[in-house]
């Protein structure tokens, strides 16, 4: 698909500003995630649990869906495509794996929130924190930012079988430039 | 994905090829550690007793609201602690 140049890069800056806004999001969640876990003091487990809630519904998930939506489109507007590149493959099945385990575990964060809202000072004591499921979204966050930097090559089956029905429309004259 | 694929990068490994081209060395590496990240987990996670898995997330699956706290306080807490009951007394 062919689009303005101005419209791709309004698309990249916003597709780049969900995908490192979510990295800093979940960074600034397993923060109050650890300071949960290691604080002894419970207004602040409690504090902290109330703003992991607030954190992860109203900017993690919103990063998370602009960012997978953003990429979408990316792919469909740039010569990349979706399908066509293992690391652009790679990159979406991780995203999207990232966002679906987000979306599955918020509940489980609110239920926990609201233990936290109503409970004495020593359960709050017990309740820990959330560290697994940030450290891990982290890990495969930074996996895809550094796919999107270096961009390994390597073309899927489907990628190769639309470049050779590209060169067989494109004539041998044009040196073949390949432009999807 | 900002700039458009180089022709190194567009044809990529093997495009010139006349069968499909196979799959590169760093796929199947990072496919190869994947899954022995994955095994770690799922090992780990059934040493520790388990308390976390796919059911955990299903529709349904409810934590209790404010009766937890005192599972809570058996179980030791956390969201690896929020096994079941029976798990928890173990």
């Amino acid at each position: 698909m062919t689009v303005p140049p101005g419209l791709r890069k309004f698309t990249l800056t916003a597709h780049l500003t969900f995908s490192v806004g979510w990295i800093g999001a979940v960074v600034a969640y397993l923060a109050l995630g650890v300071s949960a876990t290691t604080s002894e003091d419970a207004e602040t487990i409690r504090a902290a649990w109330i703003a992991m809630e607030l954190t992860g519904w109203f900017v993690i998930v919103p990063l998370a869906v602009a960012a997978l939506l953003t990429g979408l489109v990316m792919s469909l507007i740039t010569p990349w495509g979706l399908f066509r590149h293992y690391w652009v493959l790679i990159a979406l099945v991780l995203t999207v794996f990232a966002t679906a385990i987000l979306l599955l575990h918020m509940p489980t964060v609110s239920s926990l929130a609201e233990v936290a809202r109503q409970a004495d000072d020593a359960a709050l004591q017990r309740l820990g924190g959330d560290l697994f499921h940030p450290g891990l979204g982290l890990v495969v966050l930074l996996t895809i930012t550094v796919l999107n930097v270096y961009k390994p090559r390597g073309l899927t089956r489907y990628g190769w079988r639309k470049q050779q029905e590209q060169r067989r429309r494109t004539p041998a004259t044009t040196g073949g430039t390949v432009q999807p | 994905m900002a700039d458009p694929p180089r022709r190194r990068d567009t044809a990529g490994v093997g495009a010139d090829r006349a069968s499909p081209p196979r799959m590169p060395r760093w796929v199947k590496l990072s496919l190869i550690v994947l899954a022995v990240l994955v095994l770690v987990v799922v090992i780990v996670m059934l040493i520790a007793g388990g308390g976390h898995g796919p059911s955990r997330h299903a529709p349904g699956v409810q934590l209790p609201a404010v009766s937890v706290t005192a599972d809570l306080a058996l179980s030791g807490g956390g969201l690896g602690g929020l096994a079941p009951p029976e798990a928890s007394q173990r």
